[in-house]
């Protein structure tokens, strides 16, 4: 995947994503390998989306504990749901433990998300943060888990965290759901590219690929 | 972006919309469940 600053001959793609949205993991990887399969280079840009924004900071549980507590569902039918999903995403090479994952709110990691972009990390911590998440164990809501994070990528811990405290991107982060809201966008993963075509959801790497082509072409017949 | 999105690729693939997460199940995969296309949002 190769990201640089000169746009003009790139497509450009812009990506709806939440930080505990598996479907957004695993659409990632398949992207990132259409990309691969396409050849072309892309430029990439993620955007926040809040599929959850009523959930706690400080939910104290798993994934699991969560949807049994707070949205009433059957403990055995929540098991069998994550099982499934834990499945797929294997299949994309991907490992998910929800039994260690933190349920949380994740305004605060989009807006690490910000911070990073704002640093030339973007890509980087997308990925950081999906790992950290779902397959790490890290608690994405906490301010210190996220400074730490960020300095892995070489990130300045204590920029980080100053951004985190005065919430310096927050008005970022809510631009983006105002823009998706205006796109039409309900669910995520959603992908945009050119400004003019749009992909929804974890689609297969094949189809990612061919849509790139179909966006390709496009411009030759627009030129 | 002012233009209406034209919308690519599989219209049936998996997608998180609020607490719910698709999981599409063709129609000859299972007809008679009509609880197999969506499971909750972890």
């Amino acid at each position: 995947l190769t990201v640089q600053a000169d746009v003009t001959e790139k497509i450009k793609v812009d990506i709806w994503s939440d930080v505990q949205c598996p479907w957004c993991y695993i659409g990632k990887t398949k992207f990132e390998a259409g990309v691969r399969a396409f050849g072309g280079d892309v430029h990439v840009t993620y955007h926040s989306f809040e599929l959850a924004p009523d959930t706690p900071l400080d939910f104290d549980g798993t994934s699991a504990d969560y949807l049994v507590q707070r949205k009433g569902l059957p403990l055995a039918q929540v098991n069998e749901m994550l099982e499934r999903v834990t499945g797929i995403a294997a299949d994309a090479g991907l490992d998910l433990r929800f039994d260690l994952a933190h349920q949380t709110n994740t305004i605060k990691a989009h807006e690490l998300l910000h911070f990073a972009k704002a640093n030339g990390k973007q890509l980087e911590m997308v990925g950081r943060l999906f790992v950290a998440y779902f397959t790490e164990g890290h608690h994405v809501g906490q301010t210190d888990e996220l400074v730490a994070l960020a300095a892995e990528l070489g990130l300045d811990p204590a920029a980080a965290r100053a951004a985190l405290d005065e919430r310096r991107y927050l008005a970022a982060v809510k631009a983006d759901v105002r823009r998706a809201s205006g796109l039409g966008i309900h669910g995520v993963p959603f992908f945009v590219f050119d400004d003019k075509y749009a992909v929804s959801g974890a689609q297969e790497a094949q189809t990612f690929a061919a849509v790139l082509e179909q966006v390709r072409d496009a411009r030759k017949v627009d030129a | 972006m002012s233009e209406p999105l034209i919308l690519l690729g599989d219209a049936t693939a998996m997608v998180c919309d609020g607490d719910v997460c698709e999981i599409p199940v063709r129609v000859e995969d299972e007809p008679d469940s009509v609880d197999q296309g969506q499971q909750t949002d972890p």
